[in-house]
């Protein structure tokens, strides 16, 4: 029995906290602003906690878009630095391209002005041993090159032809010991031979000790000889001094011709119709 | 199964309070919880009835009138916390309290699966109740989308129910259970 009691108690209660809740919604629909200070009071009890809440999750929410940040930047970093990688070689490949139309437009523009025919070519092979200054062209007597053509580049006289095959020729450079070459110096007309000296500069000789030579002075080919044609640029003086027996100068001449970079030559084959 | 039949024993006593102290202690720190935290781990605006699985859980291990009261209790403090008129949540809550009390003698409630099961059905009644009572007061219009969303709040308060079972079963003291006669 008073188990029966205590359990009719209990629905007592629950109908009682039931009722009372429906009741409490009835009159809030009547009159809204029913328990504001209440809720005032509560909103003001949870707000800090609210606020505080909202901070931590404000800068973790700051923490993962920074992260989010960083990691974007990352990757970004990553393909810059890729494509940096492959704009350089590019710029590289580019360099070298406009070196080469440099050259080539040099060329073209030395074959247009020239009084000569000339045959371009192309050195493929300088010579494995350090005694001998020779290179191998890629024309030969089928394209018109014969045995003891000048070459020249743009710069100046390189060497002349001393072999022909079909399609290659073996050329022998100013720089050569055995190589010589009659010329003159232009703003006095002294004239002398230039001789290789193995190195980078050659020597000219047969020069009186009263001759006007100085140094800066341009050296030009002569034509004394027969192979070599005349007014072809050789170099430049750059020093003058007196043999030790005091009868002749002795005066080194620096060539116009770069040999160690020399890729693109011309053979003289005949003179142009009308021009000397 | 031990019974304290005497009201004078001092452990009794402390044990009385304890758990009352205890109860209360949860349902605030749920309150808490439900109305500073949970807002900030809602899934596309999806939040789990932290408060309803409390009820839920209550009421299976202490009968429905227990969990009626807690439900009563802290249905207020969630309707002071929002818009709604005061007293929606806390019936709402004290008659899924009661449902969850009836039936708990009638099914394998130490089944964890049960009381997923339980939450989500439990759920789904609450959300119903909800949406009547507001849909009388002329606040709400019912529509497809909101029945969507009380299901998916319903699979939502079931998923972490199953979380929170893991801790609440296992952990819960011995004296929080209704073996224990207060």
């Amino acid at each position: 029995m008073r188990n029966s009691f205590y359990n009719y108690r209990k629905l007592l209660v629950l109908a009682v906290c039931g009722i009372t809740c429906l009741g409490a919604v009835a009159y809030q629909l009547h009159d809204p602003n029913t328990w504001y200070p209440v809720r005032s009071l509560f909103l003001d009890v949870v707000s800090p906690a609210q606020r505080f809440t909202a901070d931590i999750a404000g800068r973790c929410r700051e923490w993962r878009e920074s992260r989010k940040d960083i990691d974007r930047l990352i990757q970004e970093n990553e393909k810059l630095r890729q494509r940096l990688v492959q704009v350089e070689t590019a710029n590289q490949g580019l360099r070298e391209a406009g070196k080469e139309v440099l050259n080539l437009r040099q060329m073209l523009d030395f074959k247009r002005q020239s009084r000569f025919r000339l045959i371009s070519a192309r050195v493929i092979s300088h010579d494995p041993v350090n005694y001998l200054q020779t290179a191998i062209i890629d024309k030969g007597f089928r394209q018109d090159v014969k045995n003891s053509s000048v070459v020249v580049s743009p710069q100046g006289l390189a060497g002349r032809v001393v072999s022909t095959g079909s399609d290659t020729s073996r050329m022998v450079f100013l720089t050569d010991s055995q190589s010589r070459v009659a010329c003159y110096v232009s703003r006095s007309g002294c004239r002398g031979i230039v001789t290789g000296t193995g190195g980078r500069s050659g020597l000219m000789r047969y020069l009186a000790r009263g001759d006007d030579v100085k140094t800066g002075d341009e050296i030009l080919s002569s034509g004394e000889g027969g192979i070599f044609q005349r007014g072809i640029k050789v170099g430049n003086i750059i020093s003058v001094s007196q043999a030790s027996d005091g009868t002749h100068l002795l005066v080194a001449v620096a060539f116009s011709t770069d040999f160690s970079h020399l890729t693109d030559v011309f053979v003289i084959n005949t003179l142009l119709p009308g021009r000397r | 199964m031990r019974q304290f039949q005497n009201a004078t024993d001092a452990n009794f006593l402390l044990t009385k309070y304890a758990v009352k102290l205890f109860l209360t202690f949860q349902v605030l720190a749920v309150i808490f919880m439900q109305i500073i935290i949970v807002p900030y781990v809602a899934v596309d605006g999806i939040k789990p009835d932290l408060v309803l699985i409390l009820v839920v859980f209550i009421s299976l291990r202490r009968g429905w009138f227990q969990g009626a009261m807690v439900g009563l209790a802290s249905g207020l403090f969630i309707d002071l916390g929002t818009t709604m008129p005061l007293g929606t949540s806390a019936l709402s809550k004290m008659l899924v309290a009661v449902f969850v009390g009836l039936i708990e003698s009638k099914i394998f409630k130490e089944h964890r699966f049960t009381r997923i099961a339980l939450c989500f059905i439990a759920s789904l009644i609450d959300a119903s109740i909800m949406l009547l009572l507001l849909k009388a007061a002329d606040l709400v219009s019912i529509s497809a989308g909101m029945a969507g969303n009380a299901i998916i709040s319903a699979v939502d308060t079931a998923f972490t129910a199953g979380i929170v079972g893991l801790f609440h079963r296992y952990r819960m003291p011995l004296f929080l259970s209704r073996e224990w006669k207060t």
